[in-house]
């Protein structure tokens, strides 16, 4: 085996796995705090790969330098698809709270309603977002285009940013001790909605980073949402529900998975491999291997 | 309840009237309609059918994302048995449902033992699985393009050929054996079985039932009907591939089905004929069927949680809340000082 491919591999692995993470912490959020498994989330990344393309190509805000125009861009679409969460929180994800049916079927609603409105407005054909910084960077013997490195970048950082959040600040603990036990953190004075809604923005916002990082690099596309958020829910199920850290890694795992398998094996094996492990882990642990139950499921 | 707004007859008999009255409408149908509005009916009569096997896994308090898979396992089995080994529709038909329901029952037997949400989940990555393996496994199912050409059905000399008309006594015939057979296990002790095991499955637990053996068998009956669908659908569209089977067409299913109302029996058929007809009636775009199914579906679930079926009964509710709201406003009135 090439040692340079080996490594190669790796990295692609650790950057796939980071964008899985951004879109896992959402589900995680949202399943644990707000008690719906939101089927829309991939959804929801494309929908802020949509906004991004729109400010940044469709109207075209180049009053500044190429890449800070973009993160012009990003930031008005985060702003969009959070306030979009906190709409969702309100209308249908509190009505639905910890009813696993129902609230799959609202989620489901959503998604249709997003995948309906965005190809009325913005039409079926896949968006190109331009290169936002070109060239490429060696890093010993290892070769990845300037952007993809930034992607990287940001998933780690916005992962750790999100783990110290949920250990070391109040309302990150508010939230944990919110998922682990909606009743009991509710009589210690932790208002469950706030919680919710602060779950709702983080979790969309993050997808949102994510989609949006990713559209210079893959385009947007309506298509990619579902293997998103299959990919999400292979490593919110591996990781745990219950824990965000071991979902974390999770996503990481199954970043190098699919990068290894797409690169010595072919991707359909991959995926089996992965939906194989998936299987196993609910069998020998149904909640996850880092995971405890979580109450209302 | 047998009083039957003083008429003498039984409620059943009232019933078996009507589904008769039914049975002979839709028998008579495709007989003076076009070929594409029988071709609409015998998509409402697989929806309608595939919907009441979800709907009967739901019985038991499990929640499937993967039914549209069953039906292309069965599918795949039809096809590959019809086209490689022997020429036969009914083998091909029985083969689809067979393979179908083993399979259901080999992997239930797996994964009815944890709880709810991730039993939906698992059977979500059931049906990926099945998908990514047909399009890996390019010898034997022929990969993305699937498996072409599977010949039309012939039953006793007759042949199908091009007519829509035979097909939808097909897939109606298969639609009244399925709904048939899992009423009458649902009216049975097993059925009642599968209701307390829904409501409260510890307590059945504690009342010596066997849980995970009644959702097997559920399950794997359901996936069983799934499969003779499917294997029909291959045998209709003369190809089977990978494309149609997708996680989407699992909700899809689930969506008619919720719409109709889960509750009742007749809700997948009611959810299915009302949606298909209502999809194709109002020939909509690509882009608007989302569009119009989110929509209908908020719109059920604020409104009508029971589904379409529920509106006798909860507009009554509401009339009646209505009605007392109203004498409390005359009363009020009434009381007021001065009038």
């Amino acid at each position: 085996m090439d040692v340079a491919l080996f490594f190669q591999a790796m990295l692609n692995g650790v950057l796939l796995g980071s964008l899985i993470s951004l879109v896992v912490v959402g589900l995680v959020l949202v399943l644990g705090v707000a008690r719906v498994l939101n089927m829309a989330h991939g959804h929801i990344l494309v929908l802020g790969a949509f906004f991004v393309w729109f400010f940044f190509v469709d109207i075209g805000i180049d009053v500044l330098s190429n890449p800070v125009s973009f993160v012009l861009a990003l930031i008005l679409a985060v702003a969009i698809v959070a306030a979009l969460g906190i709409v969702l929180e309100r209308v249908p994800f509190r009505r639905f709270q910890g009813n696993l049916i129902a609230g799959l079927v609202a989620s489901v609603a959503i998604m249709m309603l997003i995948e309906s409105l965005t190809m009325e407005a913005w039409g079926t054909e896949t968006k190109i977002v331009g290169s936002i910084w070109a060239g490429s960077t060696n890093f010993f013997g290892v070769v990845m285009s300037n952007w993809r490195w930034v992607i990287m970048a940001i998933g780690l950082i916005l992962m750790g940013g999100v783990a110290l959040y949920m250990q070391r600040t109040k309302m990150g603990r508010a939230m944990r001790a919110s998922a682990s036990d909606p009743e009991a953190a509710a009589l210690q004075g932790i208002n469950p909605i706030t919680v919710s809604r602060l779950a709702m923005i983080i979790g969309f916002g993050l997808a949102a980073i994510g989609g949006g990082v990713m559209a210079p690099i893959y385009g947007v596309d309506l298509a990619v949402a579902m293997p998103w958020i299959l990919k999400g829910i292979l490593a919110i199920v591996i990781g745990g529900p219950g824990s965000l850290g071991g979902c974390m890694v999770a996503a990481l795992a199954l970043g190098m998975t699919e990068s290894y398998f797409t690169t010595f094996v072919n991707p359909q094996a991959g995926y089996i491999a992965m939906f194989g492990l998936l299987i196993a882990v609910i069998l020998v642990r149904p909640w996850g291997l880092f995971g405890r139950p979580i109450k209302g499921f | 309840m047998d009083r039957t707004m003083g008429l003498p007859v039984t409620r059943r008999q009232l019933t078996i009237g009507f589904l008769a009255i039914v049975a002979v409408v839709v028998l008579t149908l495709p007989q003076l309609l076009s070929q594409y509005w029988v071709m609409v009916m015998t998509m409402m009569a697989v929806a309608a059918a595939l919907g009441y096997g979800f709907r009967f896994v739901i019985t038991t308090g499990r929640f499937t994302m993967g039914h549209a898979a069953f039906a292309g396992i069965g599918g795949y089995a039809a096809a590959l048995m019809t086209t490689k080994v022997v020429e036969n529709f009914w083998l091909g038909l029985l083969m689809g449902g067979i393979v179908a329901g083993l399979v259901g029952l080999a992997i239930g037997a797996v994964i009815l033992r944890v709880p709810g949400l991730m039993f939906a989940i698992i059977t979500m990555a059931v049906s990926e699985i099945f998908r990514y393996l047909v399009i890996m496994w390019r010898s034997l199912t022929g990969g993305i393009t699937g498996v072409l050409n599977i010949p039309s059905p012939s039953i006793a000399g007759f042949d199908f050929g091009i007519d829509q008309v035979p097909y939808f006594y097909l897939i109606f015939g298969i639609l009244v054996v399925s709904v048939l057979v899992m009423y009458r296990m649902e009216r049975s002790r097993i059925g009642l079985t599968f209701h307390a095991v829904r409501q409260n499955d510890p307590l059945a637990q504690h009342l010596g039932i066997n849980i995970w053996r009644y959702r097997l068998l559920c399950f794997s009956v359901a996936c069983f009907f799934a499969g003779l669908v499917g294997s029909f659908q291959a045998h209709y569209w003369h190809y089977v591939s990978p494309a149609t089977y997708t996680v989407m067409d699992s909700f899809t299913i689930f969506i008619y089905a919720y719409i109709g109302g889960l509750m009742y029996p007749a809700g997948p058929i009611v959810g299915a004929v009302l949606m298909v007809g209502l999809s194709e009636g109002l020939r909509m775009a690509k882009e608007i069927a989302p569009l119009f199914f989110g929509g209908a579906l908020l719109l059920i679930i604020f409104f009508l949680p029971g589904g379409i079926l529920s509106l006798p009964q909860e507009s009554r509710t509401l009339l009646r809340q209505g009605r007392a709201r109203w004498r409390r406003m005359r009363d009020r009135f009434a009381r007021a000082p001065g009038s």
